[in-house]
């Protein structure tokens, strides 16, 4: 119940934005989009999945907000990995979401369809460290839709995540994240 | 392997082949910052207008003062926040922000907080812009951008059209227009009337990148911009072009979080690859300063170029300084070692010509614009050519005098040789020097000197030499040096017979009888006023006017007196090169700079005349410690160190000049603390000071604080100079003027009332003492006078008369009457003679000697005459009387009037409200008038003026006469 209320309160922020601008389809939102990690070290290579990322975007004012439980990553190679990911590294009942919301740098017509590269400025908020981050990312308008996707990586000592030494070799210093996400406008 | 096997293969087939080079780099020196460990950071960096340079860290506030840098002081609601912004206030000090949106000013060492009223800043102070006094502009990440004129804040915001909140930068153009860099692109904020207008511009304008770093003015009227990730372009604001765009298109570098401008080149701050270089004017080369120039730094977020040209650097925790353009060194270009260079030339197409012992390389451009070197190789000779000497002709043709083997002639774009030795006519084959004027070419040799004139550009041989030596009058054969000057005058340095001139057709020696004390001559050259100077071999530098020669030497701050190149820049300096290193003379003052270790240089044991200046002021030295560009902007001298008396400090305590140069006589120990701001080598500043009104000398230290205790009063005029060469003949004077007060003692109003106050205090005295005296003498007089008016009274005949009279009826009525009668008139003579010797008797003996007197007239007129006396037994024993003053009153009572049975004669004594005793008579006046000589009442009122305070009163009714004579009361003493 605990990690279900920063969820509910990104909902409730997705049914604002979509309460102030009603009249053109100028707010996108999925709340399917793919996130996936990967950590590639040594002796492990560690990688789960969600398909619960949670996003919006804004195309008047060229902002956005993405959200993902932390507990709804699945696909570790072992019940006991999960285990350790949710509850040693994560802290998932302190820090349930993960979020990253700001704006985008580049103009982009969301009218028309095309593929552009753009950087979204933000605060990344993630183990309840805050940081600002510009993470590049692509995104395709087709069809009235926005697709996006994205690879970046997270530092997870800027992140505060600690991992105890024995483990250490197996988790790489920096995890690689993919995000791939198509938004639809938003009708009321 | 491979790889190194088609190396190896090539550069057999092109013996004249392409290396990729490694560039000159300028000199980077660390500055050390005490205290500052690895989580340090220096966030921003600026100058204030006393020259002093800050640094904006996440540790606080630093400043330098001179000669180290250390924690300003901040109060607690600034300190342990990170400080991110910091720029100069217009009339001394700084004003800085915080990450947590504080904003405060450093002025005088106070510490002020700048509210900035109505808004919450709770986000970093980017950047802070003063344009002048009491305008603010500064930037904020995430609240827009801010102006504070006094109280009032005007916000603008992405409401107020700003192309984002997010604001990182901000400058300001040549019309004052205010720009600012943001996630948003670049924003204008220009005035329109008495409002703020707004114009964005981003990547739809051209501006290859959205998020803006970083902007500083460029030159004319530009902005160079740094970029998150397009690296660097600069706008043309009257053009509305963004210029040298193409130049970054693969940039790699990451973001540019700093710039600074140099003369011809931006450098860029990048947060993980150092400094990239981009020169802008000529070439747009581009290059990163690697680790050989002494730069380490990698997260740049801090560029300044100070007052005097220096750039300095803050990366990470490290801060660093360097000279900039001003020099730079080339070690190695590819493989070819350059720790002998035997000459150097650079070529009006920018190509850099030089020999080491392995023969001579060509450093040029390629076709693709890109520097390569060549190893030029005449097929005449076999072995390495040892080029000595270079010169480039008016046809661009290289000349290359060698060691044995003659000149030859280089066509570098044909690769054409031409040879000319003593076979061909040159005078000998060894040519130092080469030098010319159009077609004229002279070659100084071992042997003499040649002369030609070059024919046509295509010309492939029959070259006429004519040949000079001692006999046509040259000082002797072995020329070091020729030089043509602007006058076409020729001039030879020779090896022991001093320097040679030749114009209009002959030569003229001029040695030690002109002054020129040194015979041996390495170097020649001409300043922008046409005088020539001489380096000389162990005697320093000679000026040379046409006259005579001056020398400039070891005294006048030359570092080396075995001066091996002299060579004129551009900017008017004279290069002074030696083993020890380099030295900049200001020819017009004789102001000498030295360069050394602070500029990179170490020992450099340079050759004869391996010097050459470009075409665009570069000057070009080959050193055994490589290859050095100098390019001064300015003339030595131009910007001297800058000397600051920081504090007046009297006891230790801080004095504020501006308003105290007066001291107390006890406030006499007087302490100045004074800097010097030279930045390029602040170890090698010396000072000197003198106290006029305490000393007379200068006195040379290298302390920076002097203490003058124990000041005597007087005049003092404080006065501090500073050198870097210990040469102060030029050193201006920086001083303070103040006065210790003489003690008020000492001072001249003070004597002058001193002396007044006594000689009026006399006067008082002597004219007091004069009036007592008199008033003595007068008390003595009356007193005398009463005397015998009382003498006389008493031995009046009437008196006795009368007396004697009633005494014979007394007789004869009762004898023992008659002998009370005698006995009273006895007594009343012995009172009189009693008491006239006396001031004062008391009234109770007074009173007893009138009724003596009473008792005496009684028996003559009875009943007729009567006196009341009613006076308080009190005041008949504790008050004075002049003696005898009552009789006279009494006496005087029955001479004016007629004692009857008719006219009775009553005398009332009494005393009144205390302070009177009244003798009271009623008036019945005789007919006949008794002879009056008027002293008795007149005598009594003097004497009364002389003893007491209050004066005798005389009434007269028509019925009576009253007296009133004052009370003296006995003086308790």
């Amino acid at each position: 119940m605990l990690n279900a209320v920063p969820g509910f309160l990104v909902i409730g922020l997705i049914s604002l934005f979509s309460f102030i601008y009603p009249p053109e389809k100028t707010i996108f939102k999925t709340s399917s989009g793919k996130i996936s990690f990967l950590s590639e070290a040594p002796l492990e290579t560690i990688s789960a999945e969600s398909k619960e990322l949670k996003g919006i975007i804004d195309t008047v004012k060229n902002t956005f907000a993405f959200s993902v439980s932390i507990k709804t990553f699945k696909g570790f190679n072992s019940p006991l990995q999960q285990q350790h990911f949710y509850e040693n590294y994560m802290e998932v009942d302190m820090y349930p979401v993960a979020t990253f919301s700001g704006k985008i740098i580049e103009i982009i017509s969301y009218s028309k369809s095309g593929v552009y590269e753009v950087r979204a400025k933000g605060v990344l908020n993630l183990h309840g460290v805050k940081s600002e981050r510009i993470i590049k990312s692509t995104v395709e308008v087709k069809n009235g839709e926005i697709e996006i996707t994205s690879r970046f990586s997270i530092n997870l000592q800027d992140h505060n995540i600690k991992i105890p030494r024995i483990v250490f070799q197996k988790i790489a210093p920096d995890i690689v994240v993919d995000i791939s996400a198509t938004l639809q406008p938003q009708q009321i | 392997m491979r790889f190194y096997r088609i190396l190896i293969f090539l550069s057999i087939l092109l013996p004249a082949g392409w290396f990729q080079l490694a560039a000159q780099e300028p000199f980077f020196r660390q500055v050390t910052l005490p205290g500052a460990n690895t989580g340090f950071r220096i966030n921003a960096i600026c100058q204030d207008s006393s020259k002093f340079v800050w640094l904006a860290t996440n540790d606080g506030l630093w400043k330098n003062d001179g000669l180290n840098f250390s924690r300003v002081k901040l109060p607690d609601a600034i300190s342990g926040n990170s400080i991110v912004s910091v720029s100069a206030w217009p009339d001394g000090g700084v004003i800085a922000g915080t990450a947590n949106g504080k904003i405060f000013k450093v002025v005088n060492d106070s510490i002020l907080l700048v509210p900035v009223l109505s808004f919450e800043i709770d986000v970093p102070v980017s950047c802070i812009y003063v344009p002048v006094q009491n305008e603010i502009w500064f930037s904020t990440m995430g609240r827009g951008l801010f102006r504070m004129l006094g109280n009032e804040v005007t916000n603008f915001t992405v409401v107020d059209g700003l192309g984002d909140d997010y604001i990182y930068c901000i400058a300001s153009d040549t019309n004052g227009n205010i720009w600012t860099g943001s996630d948003g692109g670049l924003s204008q904020v220009f005035r329109v009337n008495d409002s703020f207008k707004i114009r964005n511009l981003n990547t739809s304008n051209g501006l290859p990148d959205n998020i803006i770093r970083q902007i500083i003015p460029g030159p004319g009227n530009t902005i160079g911009i740094g970029m998150e990730e397009k690296g660097f372009c600069v706008y043309d604001i009257r053009e509305n072009l963004f210029l040298y765009k193409t130049k970054f298109d693969n940039w790699s570098y990451g973001p540019v979080t700093s710039l600074v401008r140099l003369e011809n080149e931006f450098w860029l701050g990048t947060q993980k690859f150092g400094i990239i270089d981009f020169e802008f004017q000529a070439d747009r080369r581009m290059r990163q300063f690697s680790a050989s120039s002494g730069f380490t730094g990698q997260n740049v977020n801090a560029l300044l170029k100070d007052h005097e040209g220096n750039i300095w650097i803050g990366a990470g925790n490290e801060l660093f300084l360097s000279p900039g353009e001003k020099i730079e060194f080339k070690r190695q270009i590819a493989d070819v070692s350059l720790n002998t260079i035997h000459t150097i030339l650079v070529d009006r197409q920018q190509n850099m010509w030089f020999s080491n012992d392995s023969g001579v390389f060509c450093y040029r451009k390629n076709l693709k614009d890109e520097f390569r070197v060549s190893i030029p190789q005449s097929k005449l000779l076999t072995e390495p050519l040892n080029v000595i000497s270079l010169y480039e002709d008016m046809y661009g043709y290289i000349w290359m005098g060698t060691f044995d083997y003659g000149v030859f002639r280089y066509n570098p774009i044909m690769d054409e040789w031409l040879n000319f030795s003593e076979k061909e006519g040159l005078v000998n084959s060894s040519v130092l020097s080469i030098d010319g004027d159009g077609k004229e070419l002279w070659f100084a040799t071992l042997g003499g000197v040649s002369k030609c004139i070059l024919p046509d550009s295509n010309f492939k041989s029959g070259i006429d030499f004519v040949s000079y030596n001692e006999e046509n009058g040259l000082g002797n054969n072995f020329i070091y040096k020729v030089f043509v000057d602007s006058k076409k005058r020729v001039w030879f340095g020779t090896d022991g017979k001093g320097i040679t001139s030749f114009e209009n057709g002959t030569f003229k020696n001029f040695s030690e009888a002109e002054g020129l004390k040194s015979k041996v001559i390495y170097s020649i050259a001409e300043d922008k006023n046409g005088m020539i100077w001489l380096s000389s071999s162990g005697e320093g530098i000679y000026r040379f006017d046409g006259k005579s020669f001056r020398n400039i030497s070891v005294d006048q701050g030359l570092s080396d007196l075995n001066v091996t190149s002299l060579i004129a820049d551009n900017s008017g300096n004279i290069i002074i090169v030696h083993k020890k290193g380099i030295d900049i003379l200001n020819p017009d003052n004789f102001y000498l700079l030295s360069y050394g270790s602070e500029m990179g240089i170490g020992i450099i044991d340079p050759d004869v005349n391996v010097v050459d200046a470009d075409d665009k002021g570069n000057v070009w030295l080959g050193t055994t410690d490589g290859i050095i560009k100098l390019k001064l902007e300015n003339r030595v001298g131009d910007n001297k160190p800058v000397l600051i008396i920081n504090h007046v400090l009297c006891f230790l305590e801080k004095v504020d000049t501006t308003t105290l140069n007066v001291f107390s006589y006890d406030r006499n120990h007087i302490s100045f603390d004074y800097t010097t701001i030279w930045y390029a080598d602040p170890q090698k500043i010396s000072y000197q000071y003198k106290l006029d009104g305490y000393n007379q000398e200068w006195i040379t230290t290298r302390d920076r604080f002097i203490t003058f205790p124990n000041l005597r009063p007087g005049s003092y005029k404080f006065m501090v100079r500073t050198s870097v060469n210990n040469n102060f003949s030029n050193a201006e004077i920086v001083s303070y003027d103040f006065r210790i007060r003489y003690p008020f003692w000492q001072r001249s109003w003070f004597i002058i009332a001193v002396t007044s106050l006594i000689i009026l205090l006399l006067y008082f005295y002597i004219t007091y003492r004069d009036r007592r005296l008199k008033s003595i003498d007068r008390l003595k007089k009356e007193k005398i006078e009463s005397q015998y008016e009382i003498l006389k009274n008493q031995v009046n005949p009437h008196f006795l008369f009368n007396s004697f009279n009633t005494l014979i009826t007394v007789i004869e009525d009762d004898k023992n009457v008659a002998i009370e009668y005698v006995n009273k008139l006895s007594d009343f003579f012995r009172c009189i003679l009693t008491y006239r010797e006396k001031d004062l008797i008391l009234i109770s003996e007074e009173l007893e000697l009138v009724e003596t007197y009473v008792f005496l007239q009684q028996k003559r007129y009875g009943n007729n005459f009567k006196v009341l006396i009613n006076i308080p037994q009190a005041i008949r024993n504790q008050c004075l009387i002049p003696p005898l003053a009552l009789q006279i009153l009494v006496e005087n009572s029955l001479k004016h009037n007629s004692v009857s049975r008719e006219t009775r004669l009553v005398v009332e004594v009494y005393e009144e409200s205390g302070s009177y005793l009244v003798v009271k008579n009623n008036i019945n006046p005789k007919f006949t008038k008794e002879p009056s000589t008027g002293i008795g009442i007149q005598n009594l009122k003097n004497r009364y003026q002389l003893i007491s305070s209050s004066e005798l009163v005389i009434e007269e009714t028509s019925d009576y006469f009253i007296v009133k004579l004052p009370l003296i009361k006995i003086q308790t003493t």
